[in-house]
């Protein structure tokens, strides 16, 4: 349903309506408004690229679901209920954890999170490849294979295992 | 045992899992501490992972937004470019022999942009509309590349030609976050055929995208490999990308 949609132009083709619409109900800065719609639009990308969106709608409307969601998050503790977000969309707890974080938390993700990053690419480019098609494409085995031109999902397996084991190692060696 | 779990974390990751193996994923998570815990890095691993690559999209948000932007500063940035122009104009008609100069390095800039690898499967398969493999090179022949990405992948048995064309046509269709990884993973594949190629695209990708460090990094390893005949404009392009 998306298929040739650019990323920027989905940035640029709702910003301002967003923006618009955003600071009529929140009162947040032009600065935060503009900060909330990259992250939805952000999150959004990463749906579509995943393939695991169930797809109701124009992109705008999950883009202002997400939206509605996160600025949800940046005025909690001024009393407004929750929104549901439209039909067809599924958004997890984790997507909108990692821009709500406090400072601290936040922090010590940070610092964990850079370290892991480090050790993944110097485990090689295969196994950042796979490690990434897994947790940020979402994509399972037998796709990896297929995307990636191995052999079989069982080949996948075998090499995430090892990957995986590898920098475990490293971790608890350098990121503890 | 260990092939259960990584079934079902694999299964978890890619949000395939079905509520009976939610289920029993939520019993081994409560019984199996093992299990938690291969669980728990997974986690870990996968927050950092999304974590760099949504920075990196938003950085190139963030780009975009520093950009200027339409309503009144558009009148100004409209003058500036037209005064540059005319600029150009005058002194290419005035000085003749500056034109050369002019020519070459337009043509010398507009080298980096997406030009599609040669179609090696042109004349494939039986050209009726059952055959996956002609519809995705009439796609990629027409520059239909969303279309010939999700065709070159649906061919069995999957093979590194049909990769290679697939993660091509994904950089075609602006596509970059699936082209980076399968291109990456092709790269590294040492296959004699696509590896360098692969490479190629890869820092054309990231040039794209405006990950301009990665780009170099890539463009300076695709220059490593040996130079095969036909691919001097490629050449060309990655010199400026490592540049």
């Amino acid at each position: 349903m998306y298929d040739g949609l650019n990323f920027t132009d989905l940035y640029n083709q709702n910003k301002n309506k967003f923006a618009h619409w955003a600071k009529s109900w929140t009162g947040l800065s032009d600065t935060d408004v503009i900060d909330v719609y990259q992250d939805a639009c952000v999150i959004l990308w990463q749906k579509i690229q995943a393939g695991n969106l169930v797809f109701t709608a124009k992109p705008a409307t999950f883009l202002f679901g997400i939206g509605r969601n996160l600025l949800r998050e940046r005025l909690r503790g001024r009393g407004r209920d929750p929104i549901p977000l439209p039909d067809g969309l599924q958004i997890s707890d984790d997507d909108i954890n990692e821009f709500v974080n406090s400072p601290e938390e936040e922090m010590i993700q940070l610092q964990r999170n850079s370290c892991l990053e480090k050790l993944i690419q110097s485990l090689g480019e295969g196994c950042a490849a796979v490690v990434k098609l897994t947790f940020f494409h979402e994509k399972n085995s037998n796709e990896i294979a297929e995307i990636a031109g191995y052999a079989s999902g069982d080949v996948v397996r075998q090499m995430r295992r090892r990957c995986l084991k590898q920098l475990r190692e490293l971790y608890e060696k350098h990121c503890i | 045992m260990e092939e259960r779990y990584e079934y079902l974390l694999d299964r978890y990751f890619s949000r395939k899992i079905s509520p009976d193996e939610k289920r029993e994923m939520d019993t081994l998570l409560t019984k199996d501490p093992v299990f938690a815990d291969v669980f728990g890095f997974q986690q870990k691993v996968a927050a950092a992972v999304i974590s760099n690559e949504r920075a990196q999209l938003k950085a190139i948000l963030q780009k975009e937004e520093s950009k200027p932007s339409g309503g009144s500063g558009w009148t100004i940035w409209t003058k500036t470019l037209l005064a540059v122009a005319a600029a150009i104009v005058v002194i290419a008609v005035a000085m003749p022999a500056l034109a050369p100069y002019f020519q070459d390095k337009t043509g010398a800039e507009s080298a980096i942009a997406f030009t599609r690898y040669p179609n090696e499967f042109a004349s494939a398969g039986d050209n009726t509309s059952d055959n996956l493999l002609q519809r995705a090179s009439n796609a990629y022949q027409a520059g239909n590349f969303p279309e010939a990405a999700a065709l070159f992948g649906q061919i069995t048995p999957p093979n590194p030609a049909y990769s290679f064309y697939q993660a091509v046509s994904w950089v075609g269709a602006a596509n970059y976050a699936s082209a980076i990884p399968a291109l990456e993973s092709i790269a590294n594949s040492n296959n004699p055929d696509y590896s360098a190629s692969a490479r190629y695209y890869l820092a054309l990708s990231h040039y794209l995208s405006g990950n301009v460090a990665a780009a170099q990094a890539a463009a300076a390893q695709y220059l490593q490999t040996t130079a095969r005949p036909g691919d001097e404009k490629m050449r060309a392009a990655a010199q400026q990308m490592a540049q």
